[in-house]
């Protein structure tokens, strides 16, 4: 009876002395559980890469931008064909043109975020297609590929541009040309600058220890951003408004070998101009060189800004 | 025990949101950035291989390569492209179709070509039929597609149908194509209104010579064209009607009548008329009645130039003591000075699509083309060295502008892009060519 009694007691005493303490107790220990768990599901890593936060599920299968000749031509193409061999219309045709494939497509190009989507995806695929990539193994692949596309002899671009400039000189006065020279001259020396960054980068990834103190991804950076200059065409005639201040934002995803696996807008400027301009300048700067050795992946972020043209 | 639970709530709610802002943070931060804000160029690397004849016979083959000419120098007039040497392609077009199906977009990748232009020619009798496809390579899609069939009389008019879309589709805007350029043309006695393409082509004599012709100025509907005649030893409007080709005298109050220019939404005109003594702005009907006077200064007030929605004008005033550039308000009617720089700033011209005006300036004893921002002030020159450059003139979707310049001695007509690069002549016309006016998209 008397345990009884203690208990009672006991039950009693808890209840009414020990309550606050031990409620404190429990919302410690509740928090740190809380911060564990959340903890581990934030910096696990199984919690998935940050392309699961962008990339929605359901868009893989629309490739807007996957083209090889294989596939078949839109029906307006069809069209075009067949009217040549019917015999041609009278002349007041011509006031309202057959519409042709194009229709589709343009219409498309409008529709950012979905574009961006797919083309995330249809670029992975059409990198296999319908770029006749190098084998990755080979170190200096993206020298050789970019000395293809543009073979640069510096004095003789100086050369040409002198020769051409001249020529116009009559009709846009001496000081506009001397200003273009300097300014082409700029460029080529810019070129050069180039060309002993990638040469310092790909050392670098060949393994031999960097020159100085230059963090090897730094020097990476430095090479894609004159890649990315030497690429870009910006009319800002063509922009229309004034393009200063605005910013369009991509991320590119670089495997090791260089590619670029994955391209995606982080921002884009609200130009639609300047937007596909910097998508074209990131396709075109693709392959970009080997990252540095230990890097099996990397994510940039570029900013393309054409502030700089405006005075 | 509410008091408990509520504690437990927001400890709960605290420690996530110290959990997540950094964590959300660091979504933007984890990517290393690097900024590109010099572009390499700023033309656009085009590739036009050499249009096909799809059906046989000499002529289309010359059809071909008509219509490939037009278009390469029309799409390089804007200034916007480069076109890709023939020598770089690497593919030979004669052996390539023009379809999306015959073409590997990746031969024209490798070559830099950021736009790829193809197009066929047949013709039948008369009748010429003619398709072009604009493609981007990087993207691998099809941006347009058009197949137009006329007369082979309409050859160039079909081309540049397709030059507008190609236009149209990289930029929104379109009209540059279906425009003209009016200006006064001849020796002095002999003056006349002159009209021609865009580009210089299809040159006309529109009115009859005289003394002095001065400011033609294109209505809105692109029909007919005022302008200022000395007849009656004084300057009176006339409006010429394209249509029929005829002049109409439109107003001849006492003293002068000058400088007229259309108001946009409307079918009257403002001008500068001296019937009251000083010589003012009115907005005068489509009869040519007047209708309001808008300026009333002791100075002389001419050239309005109307916003693109007719709500405000710019116009030269001397009210300061030297022409200057103010821009009027027409609902309230209050006036703002707009250029301070130099003793003679005139000739304004307010962009069709934006706040932007061009006008002609003098300083250190050159006249140049300036571009003022009307809601900002900001500036820049447009123009510099050798000879005046004055009387300049939009094109009708802002991206380019007609001027005078004296520096290869005449004044003749010239053109650039709406920021002062590729100036060039605009036509090859013996004698003297002023005060240019591009006309508003052909409707």
């Amino acid at each position: 009876m008397s345990g009884k009694k203690r208990q009672s007691q006991a039950v009693e005493l808890y209840g009414a002395d020990l309550r606050p303490s031990f409620w404190a107790v429990c919302v410690f220990a509740s928090l740190f559980i809380h911060v564990a768990v959340l903890g581990f599901v934030a910096f696990s890593p199984w919690a998935g890469s940050d392309e699961q936060w962008r990339r929605p599920g359901d868009t893989i299968d629309v490739d807007l931008v996957s083209f090889n000749p294989e596939t078949p031509a839109p029906p307006g193409n069809e069209d075009a064909q067949a009217g040549g061999e019917s015999s041609p219309a009278d002349t007041d045709d011509r006031g309202a043109p057959v519409e042709d494939s194009g229709e589709e497509s343009s219409s498309d190009s409008g529709d950012g975020d979905e574009q961006a989507v797919a083309v995330k995806k249809g670029r992975s695929r059409n990198v296999a297609k319908g770029y006749d990539l190098k084998e990755p193994s080979s170190g200096d692949s993206s020298d050789s590929e970019a000395e293809e596309k543009e073979p640069v002899d510096p004095d003789k671009v100086l050369a040409d541009a002198v020769s051409r400039l001249e020529e116009q000189a009559e009709k846009q006065g001496r000081s506009s040309v001397e200003d273009r020279i300097s300014r082409l001259r700029g460029e080529v020396e810019d070129e050069d600058y180039r060309e002993r960054l990638r040469q310092r980068a790909s050392q670098g990834s060949q393994g031999a220890a960097p020159s100085g103190d230059l963090d090897p991804l730094e020097v990476y950076q430095a090479e894609v951003a004159a890649l990315m200059k030497q690429n870009w065409a910006f009319s800002s005639d063509m922009a229309g408004e004034n393009t200063k201040g605005l910013e369009a934002r991509l991320i590119i995803k670089i495997t090791g070998d260089g590619q670029i696996e994955d391209v995606w807008f982080e921002k884009r400027s609200g130009n639609s101009y300047l937007d596909e301009s910097a998508y074209r300048t990131v396709m075109k700067a693709d392959p970009l060189p080997p990252l540095p050795e230990g890097q099996s992946q990397y994510h940039l972020m570029l900013g393309f800004t054409p502030g700089g043209l405006r005075h | 025990m509410t008091r408990v639970f509520r504690f437990c709530l927001i400890t709960a709610v605290i420690a996530a949101a110290v959990l997540f802002v950094p964590f959300s943070g660091s979504c933007q931060d984890e990517y290393d950035y690097i900024n590109i804000s010099e572009p390499f160029a700023d033309k656009i690397p085009m590739a036009m291989p050499v249009f096909k004849a799809l059906s046989e016979g000499d002529t289309v083959e010359q059809a071909a390569v008509n219509a490939y000419e037009i278009m390469q120098e029309s799409l390089s007039y804007t200034g916007y492209f480069k076109m890709v040497d023939r020598k770089a392609f690497l593919v030979d077009p004669e052996n390539q179709g023009i379809t999306p199906k015959d073409i590997n977009l990746k031969n024209w990748r490798d070559i830099g070509a950021e736009l790829l232009i193809t197009g066929g020619v047949r013709r039948k009798a008369d009748v010429l039929q003619m398709e072009f496809r604009l493609f981007d390579p990087y993207r691998g899609s099809v941006l347009l597609g058009k197949r137009y069939t006329g007369s082979t009389g309409d050859q160039r008019e079909m081309v540049l149908k397709f030059c507008s879309e190609v236009i149209r589709s990289l930029t929104g805007r379109r009209g540059l194509f279906e425009s003209r350029i009016a200006f006064v043309g001849g020796e002095k006695g002999q003056r006349a209104v002159y009209a021609c393409d865009f580009d210089g082509q299809n040159l006309v004599r529109l009115t009859d010579p005289q003394d002095i012709v001065v400011s033609p100025a294109w209505s809105p509907d692109g029909g007919s064209l005022a302008y200022t005649e000395y007849s009656d030893d004084h300057p009176n409007i006339y409006v010429f009607d394209l249509e029929a080709g005829q002049k109409k005298r439109f107003a001849s109050y006492e003293g002068i009548n000058l400088t007229p220019a259309w108001q946009p939404g409307s079918q009257g005109l403002a001008a500068t008329l001296s019937f009251e003594g000083d010589e003012n702005i009115y907005l005068l009907t489509g009869t040519g009645k007047v209708d309001k006077k808008l300026t009333d200064s002791w100075g002389v007030d001419v050239s309005p130039s109307f916003s693109p929605d007719g709500s405000r004008m710019a116009f030269v005033s001397n009210r300061s003591g030297s022409p200057q550039v103010y821009v009027m308000d027409l609902e309230s009617g209050s006036v703002s000075r707009l250029t301070y720089d130099g003793k003679y700033n005139t000739q304004p011209d307010w962009s069709p699509v934006s706040d932007k005006i061009v006008y002609s300036g003098m300083k250190n004893g050159d006249i140049n083309i300036y571009v003022i921002d009307a809601e900002s002030g900001e500036k820049s020159r447009l123009t510099s060295g050798k000879g005046s450059n004055e009387a300049p003139s939009w094109s009708p979707d802002g991206s380019m502008i007609v001027f005078t310049s004296t520096r290869s001695g005449l004044p003749q007509l010239y053109v650039m892009t709406a920021s002062g690069t590729d100036q060039r002549r605009l036509l090859d016309m013996p004698g003297p060519q002023k005060l240019p006016d591009w006309s508003p998209a052909r409707q």
